[in-house]
């Protein structure tokens, strides 16, 4: 159990930084400012983006699995990786309610 | 046992949209990796049998080698240009070649002062389509183009002029000029080819993960 927690914790972290830059940084650069320089330093961002989410995935069904989720919880933490801020909020959420007394 | 039908047939719906949503995914990506690859050139020809003056370059002829014959009726500044390859601004020497057959074209022919001779000149170089923002505000009319585009000329010159211009990569007789990049003219398509496979994967995985969702059911119960 404290093995699926770690690793969700790290990927929800992951995801939730690669979400800020991805909406922050690439998406301005790329559709709303003219600065084609910059546009090649930041091709890797959707990459990467694209890749670590699979993982955040992967480690959210295994800690669903363990902790029993029903099928909704599941479905709003896959979600959660997607948008900025969200996956950080799913991980204080899971942290308290294994933690009850923090 | 009408439920749990229902409930297999939702899920089988769920999962086919995934997998169609990563096949067109990986479409994608095979359409990023074709328009990506090198084109080789076609062969050069004449601009008057690719193009006719006043009217707009079709797609077929952007980007194409060009030859062209004429002499220079004017000699322009075309500032803040960028050839692509690197961000340097730099001020073009442009000159409005009239052609034999009494039109003229915008040939780019390099960076400094260097005055052509005052006679019949032999371009080669690429067709680039007019650009469409000015990159000179502000410019001054008697000497200065805002922007590659004939029609920014059109009332500067009373003879009619080709859509586009040429960069040219050779003139004969050469004058001693630096040339400006003729570079292929790049297609560039939305998302990498890697970014689109790892969508392809996202998808693939919420496929299973839609087909294993009994399973999760059962054990939450």
């Amino acid at each position: 159990m404290n093995g699926a927690y770690i690793r969700f914790r790290i990927m929800a972290w992951v995801a939730g930084i690669m979400s800020l830059i991805l909406w922050f940084v690439d998406i301005p650069v790329k559709y709303f400012l003219n600065v084609p320089f910059l546009e090649d330093k930041i091709d890797w961002i959707p990459i990467v983006h694209g890749y670590q989410y699979p993982f955040y995935i992967i480690t959210v069904i295994e800690l669903a699995y363990r902790l029993k989720w029903d099928v909704i919880k599941i479905v709003k933490f896959i979600l959660a990786g997607t948008l900025p801020v969200a996956s950080f909020l799913a991980e204080k959420k899971v942290r308290a309610s294994l933690n009850p007394s923090n | 046992m009408s439920r749990k039908i229902g409930f297999a047939i939702l899920l089988f719906i769920f999962a086919a949209t995934f997998v169609r949503l990563g096949i067109w995914q990986l479409d994608r990506a095979q359409l990023v990796q074709e328009i990506s690859k090198p084109v080789a050139d076609k062969a050069e020809v004449a601009i008057e049998t690719l193009i006719k003056p006043r009217i707009s370059i079709p797609d077929n002829a952007k980007g194409r080698l060009v030859s062209a014959t004429g002499s220079y009726e004017r000699i322009l500044q075309a500032p803040n240009q960028s050839s692509g390859e690197n961000s340097v601004r730099e001020n073009w020497q442009v000159g409005i070649l009239k052609l034999n057959n009494g039109a003229g074209v915008l040939v780019v022919r390099g960076v400094g002062d260097s005055t052509p001779p005052n006679q019949l000149i032999e371009v080669r170089g690429r067709l680039f389509p007019s650009q469409i923002e000015d990159r000179a505000v502000g410019a001054n009319l008697a000497s200065e183009i805002s922007r590659l585009d004939s029609t920014v000329l059109l009332s500067r010159v009373n003879f009619d002029l080709y859509d586009g211009y040429v960069i040219v990569i050779s003139e004969k007789p050469d004058s001693q000029i630096e040339r400006v990049p003729a570079l292929q003219i790049v297609v560039k398509a939305a998302g990498f080819y890697w970014q689109h496979i790892s969508y392809v994967v996202i998808w693939w995985l919420m496929a299973l993960l839609v087909l294993c969702m009994p399973l999760f059911k059962r054990r939450s119960e």
